[in-house]
């Protein structure tokens, strides 16, 4: 057929049709269903499978439409006409090879063969296109309906351009003036050497395999075990450059450094055994308080003195620590036990955070941007006045884990004064609503009484941090646990008590 | 100038194409195989295994694709499970199918991973060559070496849960105590730990779930 004879369309049609099938062909592939050589030769390709043999059939009308496209010529056809075959040639490519696959040992000479050939043939393709392109005919003169649409087209482009800068600058004074911020991630922990980041719930992972030998000192936790963890955005300096906090265990399986278990001659020691406010979550060993603690004693008694970090050694509450202060406590030797009692030990329930929390709707496009974040938060209802939860009643309601704890701090502080070793508890005030209704108070005087009442020694931090601010004191918006200002006080609290005359 | 500039990037796209085409649908065709030996016991899943055995190391590099959180939805394992450690559907059969195809070049590839931006493929990847144990020893401890801090943390994370099987590189780890990189130090100082005696009950059970696995 001449170049005169044929109809408008044809060319353009054939060569369209044959970009569009091409693309499905590559879809199929893309979706794991490609008889494909580097599986091994025809013998073991799923050809029997009907999608296999609807892609070769729709490769193999692309083909004969893309040369149908070439032969008649012209612009608008041979280019979609051409691109096609060179979509298709890594599909040629295989099937030229398919008779040599057992010959072409697996890897790289396998794959630079192919790699060639196709690499060949997609070339040589958009040549044939060339080539087919300059023998058509010339365009004529644009149609009005033509000229239109490429107005309207640059007018559309334009108001685009102007869109998407101006929706740019907007994004770039919003993150300037810290508007409409992404929120918080929620804190994580590392495995350094393995990479993957799990929920802080994950430390249970990390207890020993089976029950320790015995006679071995012992804790909750496997010698050396490392991890870090990771906080998003966080505001103080201790964290590092990925705002990360190392956890280091020591020999003996405690957040410490290393320590013989007998103390020296003359040495003063502390155990201080607690939860995650005494292990230091989210501070670095060296800023918690039984190392603070340990300095400050230092250089007070001018003597040695080694403040053990039990924090996590044997659990989270005071039922806990029992067995372990009496087994494992014990063998150290210690002067005295400090157990930092966390509000928490009263009732599972009572949280760090001691107003109910505003609930948000997860931010638009996992909060990446600050003008959609900060049109959410525009439409939002404004947040009302912080509604402190009364845990007091809580407790008073269900005491039985209050009462369990405190029958076992009763049990410690026996079985320690039958040892010469003196229990001190020390009650962590939760770092919320310090500076105005503090919902917690109630419970301290419950475990102040109840320390009264059962003969054991108690300081009460609370009043040396009633009335600073709550956020000055978390390691992280994410996190109400003490940050290195919070286990400095908490420190210096101990250490007055510790030094008291008795 | 311009009608130039098309013609290279043409050409650009020629040599590119069929790369990207390469990997992609091996990457696609390995998962779609992948998936079918996760599923019941029938032909496609003897032709899938064929398949896979057939390209043996090639495949690895898509194989440990299969271990990426974007195969599955990570935060429903976690709130299934309970855990984060919570595989996808394709991460067990892919691991078993490295773990039977254990051959050196394989390891190699396996290990290869440890280094992947990913960190569930590294992850993964970590599990499977201590599962893979007395065989990805050697290759494991050479990567104490590499000049990747982040590598040679894995590697010393690897041989942590190898039990007995890791022994070997015990030299290596007490070398890597010296280690310019804190991280990697640390690691390796827990790793000693865990292939130290006194840790037999874990190496039973590693042993146990090795060959269960198998």
């Amino acid at each position: 057929m001449s170049a005169s004879s044929r109809r408008s369309w044809e060319g353009p049609w054939e060569g369209g049709l044959a970009l569009i099938l091409a693309l499905a062909v590559q879809a199929v592939a893309l979706a794991g269903c490609q008889p494909a050589l580097h599986l091994g030769g025809f013998a073991l390709l799923p050809l029997a499978e009907p999608i296999a043999l609807l892609d070769a059939a729709l490769a193999v009308g692309a083909a004969l439409l893309a040369l149908r496209g070439l032969r008649l010529g012209g612009r608008p056809g041979a280019w979609p006409a051409a691109l096609a075959l060179a979509l298709l040639s890594p599909f040629a490519a295989e099937v030229l090879l398919a008779p040599f696959a057992c010959t072409l040992p697996n890897g790289a000479p396998r794959r630079a063969a192919f790699l060639l050939l196709s690499a060949a043939g997609a070339l040589g393709a958009l040549r044939l296109g060339q080539r087919a392109a300059r023998r058509g005919p010339p365009p004529g003169p644009p149609t009005p309906f033509a000229r239109a649409a490429r107005r309207w087209a640059a007018r559309g482009a334009l108001a685009a351009g102007t869109l998407a800068v101006l929706l740019v600058a907007a994004e770039l004074a919003l993150g300037a003036a810290g508007v409409g911020e992404r929120r918080y991630a929620r804190p994580l922990l590392i495995l350094p050497g393995d990479g993957r980041r799990m929920p802080l719930s994950e430390i249970a992972l990390f207890v020993p395999f089976g029950p320790p030998p015995p006679g071995t000192f012992s804790s909750r936790f496997r010698p050396y075990v490392f991890f870090k963890g990771w906080y998003d955005r966080p505001r103080w300096s201790y964290f590092d450059a990925q705002g990360q906090v190392a956890y280091v265990f020591n020999r003996h399986g405690l957040r410490d450094h290393d320590f013989e278990l007998l103390p020296a001659p003359d040495e003063y020691r502390v155990v201080a055994a607690g939860d995650s406010f005494t292990f230091g979550a989210g501070v670095p060993l060296d800023l918690c308080w039984p190392e603070v603690l340990e300095r400050n004693l230092r250089e007070h008694l001018g003597r040695p003195v080694e403040v053990i970090n039990a924090g996590f050694a044997s659990g989270n509450h005071p039922g806990d620590y029992e067995p372990w202060l009496i087994g494992n406590g014990v063998r150290l030797q210690p002067d005295v036990v400090v157990v930092g009692l966390c509000l928490n030990d009263l009732h599972k329930d009572v949280s760090l955070f001691g107003f109910r929390p505003r609930r948000l709707p997860p931010q638009p496009l996992a909060g990446r941007s600050h003008l959609l974040n900060a049109w959410q938060e525009s439409r939002l209802p404004p947040d009302g006045p912080a509604e402190p939860i009364d845990w007091t009643v809580l407790v008073a309601a269900e005491p039985e884990q209050w009462e369990a704890n405190r029958a076992a701090l009763r049990r410690t502080h026996e079985a320690l004064e039958a040892r010469g070793i003196r229990l001190v508890v020390a009650i962590l005030p939760m770092l919320s609503g310090l500076r105005g209704e503090y919902p917690y108070e109630g419970l301290h005087h419950m475990v102040a009484e109840a320390c009264a009442s059962d003969g054991l020694e108690c300081v009460d931090l609370l009043p040396r941090f009633l009335g600073l601010v709550d956020e000055d004191l978390w390691v992280h918006p994410t996190d109400q646990h003490p940050n290195d200002v919070g286990h400095r006080i908490i420190a210096e609290g101990v250490e007055e008590y510790l030094r008291q005359p008795r | 100038m311009a009608a130039r500039l098309l013609r290279l990037l043409g050409v650009a796209l020629a040599c590119a194409l069929p790369v990207l085409l390469w990997d992609a649908s091996l990457r696609a065709a390995v998962r779609r195989d992948v998936a079918a030996l996760a599923g019941p016991e029938d032909p496609a899943r003897e032709r899938a295994a064929a398949r896979l055995a057939a390209l043996g190391a090639d495949a690895v590099p898509a194989v440990v694709r299969c271990f990426s959180a974007e195969q599955h939805n990570a935060a429903s394992a976690v709130r299934d499970s309970g855990t984060s450690v919570g595989a996808g559907e394709l991460t067990t059969p892919a691991m078993t199918f490295l773990q039977a195809h254990a051959s050196p070049d394989v390891v190699d590839g396996v290990v290869a991973a440890l280094g992947d931006e990913d960190h569930d493929v590294a992850h993964f990847a970590g599990l499977t060559l201590a599962w893979i144990g007395e065989a990805a020893e050697p290759a494991v401890a050479a990567r104490l070496r590499d000049p990747e801090p982040r590598v040679r943390a894995s590697a010393a994370w690897v041989l942590s849960l190898m039990g007995e099987a890791g022994t070997p590189a015990l030299p290596a780890l007490q070398e890597a105590l010296a280690d310019p990189d804190e991280d990697v130090r640390h690691v390796a100082r827990f790793a000693i730990s865990q292939l130290s005696s006194g840790n037999e009950a874990f190496w039973e059970a590693v042993r146990a779930f090795r060959a269960g696995s198998r």
